[in-house]
């Protein structure tokens, strides 16, 4: 029997060329005894290798090539538990030190490491090899050194490791393997190193050779035809049969028996890596704090939507500590009795957070909690209990504790956050009462993984909290999760292009093509329309070698906010690794491995909308309600107010949360959302998943009753009742694979994943075969069973869950809420958040205007750097509910700097600017600065117009420092002639290249004339056209969109002066049009008017530069160079 | 004073149409890096720019910008008439027609500096001072420098000789078109004013000829746009901010209260516009590369004295490099005939050197080729690359009583080596540069391609280097005084330095391979390597069968010389491990007594042929050592070479 003993997988960046699963396969049918895998300086790879392992019931031992600087290239595999932690602290030591994705070590990091490490010393790597060669011919001074120096690493290395260190030998019928093997072993046996084979295997099979050549030309950075001094001679670098091994080592069998022996010192597997939970948890307990609930009274009658509102983070910071009478409220805990009874000796952590529980439950429901509600947390507890997931819970627990202790918005969203228990902890405020959420989603039974749940917080403030974790544990004990990248068809044809030696633009054309691209039967097709024959022997391999890269991990990057927390370092779990970022480390698994491994980790996201809420909320709270109200909140939103949802279903909705991209807007009319619910199921419908699974329609129809709602068997009605019969959550989806097909909870959930898996595999196959078998037993028609497979496709590559959609319903509810009743404070909120959400400051400031806003543009004696709200004279006269406007902030201009405005505001205070220069004394402002502030047009107050600001501006000294002691002139020079006045198209130009927006007018305004005479309509007219007639409608492009789901055609946003259109480009027309189509920032569209509803769309034919049409006009005003200098918003 | 200038719009774009003489691509695209090291169009030709390409457009961008077009087979709107433009009517099916593929250059700085630099030599005949105009800021493309597009000519008091100077700047006109470029000229008193002129109002209208008389150069001026000053775009946006948009604007401000706000860099360029501050003429050209000429009155036709010319202006040349210590690498004499026909005779060395006899010899060589009945007027000879010279003393070695076998033995190399090199290069000199090659060894594990030709002298190399990633030369003269060291590279082409990685043992094999090279050569009969000029193609340079110098990392293991094609065996009573106990060749079997393999090459899975074999060495009962292999695909043995 053989074991290999030095096989690198893909995680060895472009030098292995296999996945691990195809190297356990390879090996497990040629019946190796075990196999190590060592990838180069990394343990990324090895969970996924662990996982294959155990699948193919084959032993996996982990170790890692490592090459110290001056040293020999070795081999190091793991023999335990604390090996393997030493094993990682090295890595961490030599990763830590070098450059993101390299490794730098020295043997005195070795010796430091080495206890119960083993150590084989690879006879192949070049100074070796031509030691053992040149040894009994010592000619060249080359050889002397490589023999001098190789035995002195050979004795510090006996002295590191002792019995521990091995010699490998690997033959791979090169020019002269038999005088090799007998050198090698006639070397080895006078130094006395215990020889061992080893295939230095970087691909599993032959056949894998020509994509670790073109790996190796793409490491290399050149052209394969030019990387042939850097291959392989032959193929023999794969995974050998035991047949060819034993002819190979013929003349010494004893090398491949030693494999075992080595392999038989090595008795550490992953699952040793018990998790240990953070110690400081249990302390949790002792502080026993409960204020982040509200008291009882607070919270509003238990209507649906009130406990959807949930708990409320700004009471949080108000409430008064609960009194112990409060205290005797609760009721004798009908949990504590469990514990009592239960277990002898009741684990800690667990007990607590039991007691947690029951206290949020007797604040959630003070009436008493309904008795569906507490057998669900009973039942939720006993999994918790047994899955020994409680000290997840309470770091969750104590994540939000402590942004709401700060007065940070947060959310916790995920099936497992939805739960009975984490509404009673606090970490999400929907009601499980209504909620029929699938509790085994997140914590299986079959499965020891971990539960997900993700909280968002504000974007400005997650750092907060992100740095609260790493205070609280320590960067040697919290880390963040890092991401795989792995090769995409796009990045995969642009690398292993140039490796083929394809011109650089053919190569770039082909990947701008693949956007998108998943199917393989396209590919060809693609590369007939970048211009490369697939037919030809460069394009076939091309075509071969990207669909075998495809899927292979590429680079490690930083997870979007995955934190781990163990209880001892870090680095003695996985290694870590530099990120790009400064100052960032990350561990080397990704959330994967750490699922398999079943570590703790949490994720904390960052949502823009939960900061400008709370701004909107602040502003509110100081400036408009009228002083003694209570503060607002989530919770403090009055539920289901019907002027809310008249403004959504007329589609009324830009700037709020989810709903106001085109899709989501297009559809409100249609759903007409009424409750809460509807906003739910508004959220989750618009998605890939429901779109690509043709489930969006039948639920549409079957709401307006077009169609009846059936169902096969009482089973299915149970499941899919509350959507009408169709499934638009990926909960729904997998409770249908339980009730239908027989699938158990956990079955159901693997399903999910085998979906959601980038590579295919035949596992689907299996589960497919298994679904129509169950579905077919339980006398369900094949047809029936198809379409609900591939619904869940569908939903398990980009469905959303229930529970996620209700945490983000809320959110669009509160937005919604503020917009209506609010909408100066919601503007002012949304634009102090940017860079947010889907549209642009200027849409955003026109949406406000068309509300009734005042905005008020910047001027240095009454911005902030936010946009603030102030009295007006104006204003009040509109409506009692805005009497204060909108006035803009320095943020809102273009490079202005924030220590700038800010000394501007400081300066204020000891009264208004009077000229220019005082303006640039007290404020100690660069002529830069001064001058950026007079093209924005914000000294109007100072100079008057634009260019005289200009012309004072520019008078001042470049640096602050230079300006004279006592010259405090009360007044600028009066520009000495009369500076030309600006035309009011060139104003509002200015306007758009300073600050984005204008306040004067919309550029497109200055020129209906011309486009009057050219026949292009204004944009709100189009609603009042014929359906089905030609159209045209000009404008300035505010975005292009290309939704994976649209089949190639493009939708583009205009504005004009009247209002926004929306333009249907296919892409014929987007091809015949490339550059207008994908370039200008304003453009002229002729095509056909459509209609469906009130949605209304452009299906444009010809597009054109809306500067040349007006150029030819030649009907006065021309428009000024730069008239369209926004920046339109494309592919987001 | 009266200055005229020659303007060249797209000055690049007009050269390398010019240079690319045949391809009638009409949509040029020239490319380069930005200062942010992205590949950007620098300038591109008026067709595409009506695709919609511009300057400072991403290169990857413009180049789907073409595509498309290419793709939809027709002309953008703006290139057909105008009153189609707008019209929505399909392009009708003329227009449909594929387009060519566009010519992609890499934007080259010095061949347009020094194109620019002949064009002002042959104009001599209109003025006796002719500059290049300096670079303008304002004229860069965007994210890069800007480029010398102009020629100014003194022509104070030269109007009569032609007429008038509308007659004088229409010659110039002319001979500017004979040559293929399309040029606007401006007459005016000054320099700034001449430039401003040339752009701004010399225009199709009036036959691209502004003459500007004395008195209205003011009035002229004051109408035209504050960037025809020559001020940097900063500032000429500074003033556009503050509604000064012309020159007449800009005069009418205080001077003062001007300066303290868009910096003296402004009235300077106003005021030599205005000809208020002297600006002198360049100088006549850059001086920076070795060179000299020759112009007759009258033409010559005798040999005799020509030679003596073009030694006269060899001397000059050598005189110039010798100032600098440096000796020619490669060489251009350019020989102009009555007829106006210029031949340019390149010569390129092995080693630099500064021998004038041997400069004219290779340069006769070429001469001798030449058609010259019709006499030559001028000639020209001018050195296009240099390197330190390297001296040897030679004879103090020889002297040296103690000096050991090895030292005399190396200084017999170094003559022989010096006196390979003159044999080099009149070979080349003779039958073309790309008839003398030598064989690079290539490590490649399959045999076959074990050895490349590649050329023995310096321009070849250099070219093939420059060709592929384009290189960027920051001035003319930096490329030639960049140094001994880059330009010793250029002369010795290496192979790639490959790393000392695994199955990379070839690499130490590399420092000791030139010598290796030379030392077969002589012994090598008849110096097969020069070949015929029409039959030498480098492109496929590698000739089966010649790879005895390759495979030197394996002693013992290769043979010297390989069958090409390999030769069929028959084989029979396979022994142990698969090799056969018996081999027919030519119709005789032999015994094999011994056997070492085998040796497997799998490789070359990118070339129209992959190889699968294993190779044998193999001992026969009568002494010879034979290579053999089994291809794994065929299923057949062979016999690659033979040992000894």
């Amino acid at each position: 029997m053989y074991v290999e003993l030095h096989c690198k997988t893909n995680f060895s960046f472009l030098e292995g060329a296999s996945h691990a699963d195809e190297l356990f396969a390879r090996a497990a049918r040629l019946g190796y005894a075990a196999l190590a895998i060592t990838d180069s300086h990394s343990l990324s790879g090895i969970v996924r290798a662990h996982v294959a392992a155990k699948q193919h019931g084959l032993r996996l031992i982990v170790g890692a090539e490592i090459a110290p600087r001056d040293g020999l290239p070795i081999v190091l595999w793991a023999t335990d538990r604390e090996a393997y932690g030493r094993l990682c602290r090295l890595l961490t030591t030599g990763n830590r030190r070098a450059a993101k994705g390299s490794c730098e070590l020295t043997c005195g990091d070795l010796e430091a490491c080495c206890q119960g490490l083993l150590a084989g010393v690879l006879f192949s790597a070049p100074q070796l090899a031509r030691a053992v060669a040149g040894s009994d011919d010592p000619e060249g001074p080359e050889a002397r050194d490589d023999v001098g120096f190789c035995e002195a690493v050979l004795r510090r290395y006996r002295k590191i490791f002792g019995d521990r260190c091995y010699g490998l030998i690997s033959l791979h019928r090169g020019a002269d393997d038999a005088r090799c093997l007998e050198g090698a072993r006639q070397w080895a046996a006078e130094r006395e190193l215990p020889l061992a084979a080893a295939g230095q295997v970087r691909y599993h099979a032959a056949c894998r050779k020509p994509l670790h050549d073109a790996l190796t030309a793409i490491r290399r950075g050149i052209a394969i035809d030019a990387a042939t001094c850097v291959l392989d001679a032959n193929a023999q670098y794969h995974l050998r049969s035991l047949e060819e091994l034993h002819q190979l080592f013929a003349a010494a069998p004893s090398l491949l028996e030693r494999t075992r022996e080595i392999a038989e010192r090595c008795t550490f597997s992953l699952d040793d890596l018990r998790y240990e939970y953070p110690s400081e948890l249990q302390l949790i307990d002792q502080e026993g704090d409960s204020s982040w609930l509200p008291p009882p009274a607070s919270l509003s009658p238990s209507g649906p939507a009130a406990s959807a509102g949930g708990s409320d983070p700004a009471t949080v910071r108000r409430a008064p500590r609960r009194s112990p009478a409060t205290a005797a409220l609760v009721r004798p805990g009908f949990l504590t009795a469990r514990l009592v009874h239960g277990e002898a000796v009741p684990r800690p952590l667990f007990a607590c957070l039991v007691r947690l529980t029951e206290r949020g439950a007797a604040a959630r429901w003070p009436a008493g909690v309904p008795e569906r509600v507490r057998g669900q947390l009973e039942h939720e507890l006993e999994l918790i209990e047994q899955l020994q997931f409680e000290a997840y819970f309470l770091t969750v627990w104590d994540l939000v504790r402590f942004a709401r202790q700060r007065g940070i918005l947060c959310q916790g969203r995920g099936s497992a956050a939805n739960s009975a228990v984490c509404y009673c902890l606090g970490v999400t405020s929907v009601d499980p009462a209504r909620c029929d959420l699938l509790f085994e989603r997140f914590v299986s039974r079959e499965r020891d993984e971990a539960p997900d749940i993700d909280i968002d917080f504000e974007h400005e403030r997650r750092e907060e909290v992100l740095q609260y974790l790493y205070k609280k544990y320590g960067r040697e004990r919290a880390g963040m999760t890092a991401e795989v990248i792995t090769y995409r068809p796009r990045s995969a044809v642009r690398d292993l292009g140039k490796a083929l030696g394809f011109s650089l633009d053919a190569v770039d054309a082909l990947a701008k093509n693949l956007e998108g691209y998943r199917e393989e039967p396209e590919l060809t097709a693609k590369f007939r329309m970048s211009g490369i024959d697939p037919e030809s022997p460069r394009g076939k391999l091309l075509a071969e070698l990207t669909r075998e890269l495809v899927g292979f991990p590429r680079h490690l990057s930083q997870h979007v906010g995955g934190m781990v927390i163990t209880d001892r370092p870090l680095c003695e779990l996985a290694p870590i690794e530099n990120a790009a970022m400064e100052d960032r480390t990350v561990i080397a698994w990704d959330k994967n491995d750490l699922d398999a491994l079943g570590i703790l980790k949490v994720d904390c996201l960052s949502l823009g909308m939960l900061t400008a809420i709370r701004k909107a909320f602040e502003l509110i709270d100081r400036q408009i309600a009228p002083r003694g109200t209570p503060p607002l909140s989530l919770a403090g939103v009055p539920p289901e107010d019907s002027r809310v949802y008249e403004m959504i279903c007329a589609a009324d909705t830009t700037g709020v949360f989810q709903i106001e991209s085109r899709a989501q807007m297009s559809m409100l009319p249609r759903l007409q959302p009424r409750t809460f619910y509807d906003l739910v199921i508004e959220v989750a419908i618009v998605r890939p998943g429901p779109i690509q699974g043709e489930m969006v329609h039948p639920y549409l129809r079957r709401r307006n009753g077009e169609e009846p709602v059936d169902y096969p068997n009482d089973e299915v009605r149970s499941v899919l009742q509350k959507t009408l019969g169709v499934p638009l959550f990926q909960e729904q989806a997998m409770r249908l694979a339980v009730v239908a097909a027989g699938f158990t909870p956990g079955e159901a959930d693997q399903l999910r994943r085998a979906m959601g898996a980038w590579r295919k595999s035949g596992v689907i196959e299996q589960f497919r075969l298994k679904m129509l078998q169950g579905m077919r037993a339980r006398g369900l028609s094949e047809e029936f069973a198809e379409r609900l497979f591939n619904q869940l496709r569908g939903f398990g590559e980009y469905g959303f869950p229930e529970s996620h959609a209700a945490s983000f319903a809320l959110l669009v509810y509160v937005s919604a809420w503020l917009k209506c009743h609010y909408p100066a404070a919601f503007a002012a909120a949304l634009l102090n958040s940017q860079p947010m959400g889907f549209y642009a400051p200027a849409q955003l400031v026109r949406n406000a205007r068309d509300h009734g806003v005042h905005v008020l543009p910047v001027d240095v004696n009454h911005s902030d750097w936010d946009c603030t709200l102030e009295e007006s004279a104006n204003a009040a006269a509109d409506s009692a509910a805005s009497s204060l406007a909108l006035r803009l902030g320095f943020r809102m201009l273009a490079g202005m700097s924030r220590p700038s405005a800010e000394r501007i505001v400081q300066a204020r205070h000891e009264g208004p600017f009077v000229s220019v220069e005082n303006l640039a004394r007290r404020a100690a402002l660069p002529q830069a600065a001064v001058e950026h502030l007079a093209a924005a047009d914000a000294l109007a107050s100072l100079a008057g117009d634009r260019r005289t600001a200009l012309w004072n501006a520019l008078d001042q000294p470049a640096r602050p420092e230079d300006l004279p002691l006592f010259a405090d002139q009360q007044s600028d020079d009066p520009a000495p002639w009369a500076l030309p006045a600006m035309s009011p198209a060139a104003e509002v130009a200015a306007d758009y290249r300073t600050a984005g927006l204008s306040l004067r007018g919309h550029p497109l305004g200055f020129y209906r004339r011309q486009l009057d005479a050219l026949g292009v309509a204004p944009a709100e007219s189009l609603a009042r056209r014929e359906a089905d007639r030609p159209a045209s409608v000009a404008g300035l492009v505010l975005m292009r969109q290309r939704p994976s789901t649209a089949k190639g055609i493009t939708f583009i946003t205009l504005e004009d002066e009247t209002g926004t259109a929306n333009l249907v480009v296919r892409l014929n027309v987007w091809q015949r049009h490339y550059l207008v189509a994908r370039r200008s920032s304003a453009l002229v569209a002729w095509g056909t008017l459509e209609r469906k509803g009130s949605v209304i769309h452009l299906v444009a034919d010809r597009l054109a530069d809306l500067t040349e049409c007006l150029q030819q006009q030649r009907l006065p005003p021309r428009p000024p160079q730069e008239m369209w200098s926004h920046r339109s918003r494309d592919f987001r | 004073m009266r200055i005229l200038c020659l303007w060249l719009p797209n000055w690049p774009v007009q050269r390398a149409v010019q240079a690319g003489r045949g391809s009638a691509a009409e949509r040029v695209v020239l490319s380069e890096r930005d200062r942010r090291g992205r590949l950007t169009v620098a300038a591109c030709s008026a067709a595409a720019a009506a695709e919609g390409i511009f300057a400072g457009m991403p290169l990857a961008e413009a180049s789907s910008v073409a595509r498309q077009s290419r793709r939809a087979g027709r002309y953008p709107p703006a290139a057909l008439p105008e009153g189609d433009r707008c019209a929505s009517r399909q392009p009708d099916s003329a227009a449909r027609r594929e387009l060519p593929r566009p010519l992609w250059q890499s934007l080259d700085r010095w061949a347009d500096r020094v194109a620019l630099e002949e064009l002002a030599v042959s104009c001599a005949a209109f003025s006796p001072r002719i500059a290049v105009a300096d670079p303008v800021a304002a004229d860069a493309p965007p994210g890069g420098e800007a480029w010398s597009d102009s020629l100014l000519l003194d022509v104070t008091g030269l109007d009569r000789l032609f007429g008038s100077e509308a007659d004088l700047a229409a010659a110039l006109r002319r001979h500017v078109a004979q040559l293929g470029y399309r040029g606007r000229l401006a007459a005016a008193d000054s320099v700034g004013a001449a430039w401003a002129f040339a752009r701004h109002i010399a225009s199709v209208a009036n036959e691209q000829i502004a003459i500007v008389p004395s008195a209205r150069i003011g009035d002229a001026l004051s109408a035209l746009p504050v960037s025809a000053l020559r001020i940097s775009p900063e500032a000429a946006q500074r003033l556009v901010q503050l509604g000064v948009e012309q020159i007449g604007q800009l005069t009418s401000l205080p001077r003062e209260a001007l300066r303290s706000r868009v910096g003296s860099e402004v009235l300077v360029r106003l005021d030599q516009a205005l000809g208020l501050l002297a600006e002198p003429l360049a100088g006549q050209r850059s001086g920076d590369s070795p060179g000299a000429s020759w112009n007759g009155s009258a033409a010559v036709r005798s040999s005799e004295a020509l030679e003596r010319l073009l030694e006269r202006l060899c001397t000059k040349t050598a005189e110039q490099l010798g100032r600098i210590d440096r000796g020619a690498l490669r060489l251009t004499c350019r020989v102009r005939d009555a007829e106006g026909v210029v031949h340019a005779l390149p010569v390129a060395f092995y080693r630099p050197t500064a021998n004038v006899r041997h400069w004219c010899e290779l340069i006769q060589l070429q001469w001798e080729r030449l058609d010259l009945a019709a006499g030559v007027v001028a000639i020209e000879v001018a050195v296009e690359q240099m390197a330190p010279l390297t001296s040897v003393q030679q004879e103090l070695f020889e002297l040296d009583a103690a000096g050991s076998i090895a030292k005399i033995s190396s200084i017999r190399q170094a003559g022989i080596d010096r006196q390979w090199g003159v044999l080099l290069e009149r070979l080349a000199g003779r039958l073309g540069r790309r008839a003398v090659v030598r064989a690079r060894q290539v490590a490649d594990p399959q045999p076959e391609w074990g050895v490349r030709w590649e050329s023995w002298l310096a321009w070849e190399a250099t070219a093939a280097r420059s060709s592929s990633p384009p290189r960027r030369r920051r001035r003319p003269a930096a490329a030639a005084l960049a140094g001994g060291d880059a330009v010793e590279d250029a002369a010795r082409p290496r192979p790639e330095p490959c790393e000392n990685g695994a199955g990379c043992a070839a690499a130490d094999s590399v420092p000791g391979q030139r010598n290796l090279a030379q030392a077969h050569l002589p012994g090598q009969s008849g110096l097969a390597q020069a070949h015929l000029p029409g039959q030498s193609n480098l492109a496929q340079a590698h000739l089966p069968g010649q790879s005895g110098l390759a495979q030197a990392h394996l002693p013992g293991q290769r043979p010297l010389r390989l069958h090409a094609p390999p030769r069929v065996l028959g084989a029979a009573e396979l022994g142990v491990g698969g090799c056969p106990e018996r081999l027919e060749c030519d119709q005789t079997w032999h015994e094999v007594v011994a056997a070492e393999g085998p040796e497997r090459i799998e490789t070359g899975w990118w070339r129209r042929a992959a190889v699968r074999r294993d190779y044998w060495r193999v001992g026969l009962r009568d002494g010879r050592r034979w290579w053999i292999f089994y291809d794994l695909r065929a299923r057949r043995w062979y016999l690659h070479g033979e040992f000894g």
